[in-house]
């Protein structure tokens, strides 16, 4: 007898234990999962400077902050409500936050209340999350097993929180299986896993069918609801004024990319949010970055760094005998294959070769010179992309190039003297490169530095150049000039990336605390 | 129990400061794809695991370790930029920074035995600590990633010391 009662308490320990083995791997999964949802979605919606990346980031750590607090405060009855609460509200992703911060942003005081949507949202969705680790620890949720001694709660503590770590790894994978996909793909998994865990917490057979039922539903209108929130966003958000449509929504490994259609003709690509190129002025961004400086130098070899929508490889194929692309984010080329170029005639395109890499470690690493390199990558408003503006990095492009080698970037805005951006990278170019002439184009809403060990071209071969495109509106600074434009500005370097605070606490402000 | 509270935000501080200066070291220094992140998070979540069942390992042990490698991993790629090969050695340096976090859980949770304090608290330090790093970084560069992990370090011993010596009853 004793033997059986035995047994049946051991199988019965056993299944209990396995069960919140389950619960804390799939709190860790989920954990993970959501993290990559919000963390994108709010940057994109709030426009992803790393100053915005750091306050998204720090909602979702204060979301898990209040989870702690309130884990073993709450009773068992209030702990189900809220979590089953929480979870069916997850079901409301991906329009809920999307609809209220395109309405939000009609409203007065808008920065405000934005803020407070960004914690509310956080703190609704990530702290169910957190109440988990303490609280299973302590042995509040499973009351009959509760084993108070010193050395089982020490164990717990070892093991619950070594699962749900491994949780978070495991969800880390499942998101690296989403790269490049929009989030139909990845929420109806993560919904699958809040049903199973919805299950093992409330073992309500009702309640879970319930969220089942939801979760088809919701997952058949997943494309539409995705599509029409994102459009939403960008028509009252972005404040367009025209039909918004969106052509492209997908999370790469590094960014959430969009393609949106306004109007008939206007293609926006946006990075986090941020708008990276218009389909309107991409013929002059490309003529001036790559077209102009390789009519001029017949360049034998070149590289494009960035530029990931391929578009300036066809322009400059005629006048050079190798073309090397480097592009970091493979989803960025999909957008670009999908929504800019002609993939087959890129392909017929014998002398030009792709490489996903970094620019950095690509330059690093290659033996090859260069007669043009071409810089077409974002402003530097995140350090990753601030580096590719740095002394060091302009450093190691002067390395690749030929003797007579002319580095061709675009600088992010119109330069006049000393504003912020465009000055600061001219100025960190003139750190690296003796000669730099800067083009600005009224067509292409921007300016164009050429930098170079001797002067890139000649003022005449410019004009000349030009006239069939656009004259009467360009400006060229010359190299003897440069100093009255850069005198006060910054230097970008691996030492000092203020930049990336300064202009965007700038747009920060500016966008929401008018 | 101020000070208990005020020694785990700021070891949750060092943790994020050490973690976040790796990612941005190793993406600066060696490669911005994402296998750094990659090799970071795991790293760092490994580093943890051990931590946490590493009975034998002081806190002393741990706390030199998590620092020793940090700046190990600082001057091989330092010494050797943009080379692939040192992400290698590198994540060993994160997983070895990694078990103090794991570590410090379980050996403070054994005085406090209050598990929800004790994450609360870290990760309170943690949050200032992202904050802490993007702003330091974007001020000073290079120079927060050598000195920013050293200052948290100088920190928390300073806590430590003030906690043995003032409140030797908490």
């Amino acid at each position: 007898m004793n033997e059986r009662i035995n047994f049946f308490w051991f199988s019965n320990y056993l299944a209990l234990v396995s069960k919140t083995h389950c619960i804390l791997v799939l709190v860790g999964i989920s954990l993970s999962i959501l993290q990559f949802i919000l963390i994108r979605d709010f940057v994109a919606i709030l426009y992803g400077e790393e100053i915005t990346i750091a306050i998204v980031s720090a909602a979702f750590f204060v979301g898990i902050s209040i989870g702690y607090l309130i884990s073993r405060k709450l009773s068992q009855l209030n702990f189900e409500r809220l979590f089953i609460g929480s979870l069916f509200l997850h079901l409301t992703f991906p329009f809920s936050y999307r609809y209220l911060a395109a309405w939000i942003s009609q409203l007065p005081y808008s920065g405000i209340l934005l803020i407070f949507w960004l914690l509310l949202f956080a703190c609704l969705f990530t702290a169910v999350f957190a109440i988990f680790l303490p609280r299973l620890v302590h042995g509040k949720i499973e009351s009959k097993q509760q084993n108070k001694s010193k050395e089982v709660q020490e164990f717990r503590l070892k093991l619950f929180y070594t699962l749900e770590l491994v949780g978070f790894i495991l969800g880390f994978f499942i998101i690296i299986s989403s790269w490049n996909k929009s989030l139909d793909y990845l929420l109806p998994i993560y919904w699958f896993l809040l049903l199973i865990l919805l299950l093992l917490v409330t073992r309500n057979y009702k309640i879970s069918a319930v969220f089942f039922i939801i979760a088809c539903v919701a997952i058949s209108f997943l494309t539409q609801t995705d599509k029409l929130s994102t459009a939403a966003l960008y028509k009252y958000k972005h404040k367009y004024k025209l039909k918004v449509e969106v052509l492209h929504s997908v999370n790469s490994a590094y960014q959430k990319i969009e393609v949106i259609k306004v109007g008939k003709f206007a293609k926006f690509l946006y990075l986090n949010g941020l708008r990276n190129l218009d389909s309107r002025k991409l013929e002059y961004l490309n003529y001036y970055i790559a077209k102009l400086p390789a009519i001029i130098l017949e360049p034998k070899k070149v590289l494009i760094i960035g530029n990931g929508t391929l578009s300036s490889v066809e322009r400059i194929q005629l006048f050079s005998d190798k073309i090397v692309s480097v592009e970091l984010d493979q989803g960025v080329l999909d957008a670009g294959i999908l929504h800019y170029v002609d993939i087959k005639k890129l392909r017929n395109i014998k002398k030009w070769t792709l490489f996903v890499e970094d620019g950095k470690y690509y330059l690093a690493n290659t033996k090859e010179k260069y007669d043009l390199i071409i810089m077409d990558v974002p402003a530097p408003l995140t350090i990753q992309v601030a580096y590719l503006h740095s002394v060091e990095f302009y450093k190691l492009v002067k390395k690749r190039l030929t003797a007579n080698g002319v580095l061709s970037v675009q600088i992010a805005g119109k330069i006049r003297a000393n504003n912020a951006m465009p000055a600061q990278i001219v100025k960190t170019l003139s750190q690296v490169f003796p000669k730099i002439l800067v083009i600005t184009s009224q067509r292409a809403g921007r300016s164009f530095a050429y930098s170079s060990k001797k002067m890139p071209f000649t003022i005449n071969e410019i004009k000349n150049t030009v006239s069939h495109f656009e004259s009467e509106q360009l400006k060229i600074i010359l190299p003897n000039k440069i100093k009255n434009f850069v005198s006060k500005a910054r230097i970008i370097s691996k030492d000092n990336m203020n930049i990336i605070l300064r202009y965007g606490w700038y747009r920060l402000k500016s966008r929401y605390f008018k | 129990m101020i000070w208990y509270k005020l020694y785990f935000t700021f070891i949750g501080l060092y943790f994020s400061v050490v973690q976040l200066s790796y990612f941005l070291l190793l993406q600066l220094n060696v490669s911005s794809t994402y296998i750094t992140y990659m090799v970071v998070v795991i790293a760092w979540m490994i580093g943890i695991i051990v931590g946490l069942w590493w009975t034998k390992l002081s806190t002393l042990a741990a706390s030199v370790l998590s620092g020793v490698a940090y700046y190990l991993v600082f001057l091989l790629v330092s010494v050797s930029p943009l080379s692939m090969w040192t992400l290698f050695f590198a994540s060993f340096g994160v997983l070895i920074s990694g078990i103090w976090a794991g570590h410090f859980f379980v050996a403070y949770f054994s005085k406090m035995q209050q598990a929800d304090i004790l994450f609360f608290h870290e990760n309170n330090g943690f949050l200032l600590g992202i904050l802490f790093t993007i702003f330091g970084f974007s001020m000073h560069g290079n120079n927060f990633l050598l000195w920013g992990p050293l200052y948290c370090a100088i920190l928390l011993i300073s806590t430590q010391v003030i906690m043995k010596t003032y409140v030797p009853q908490e």
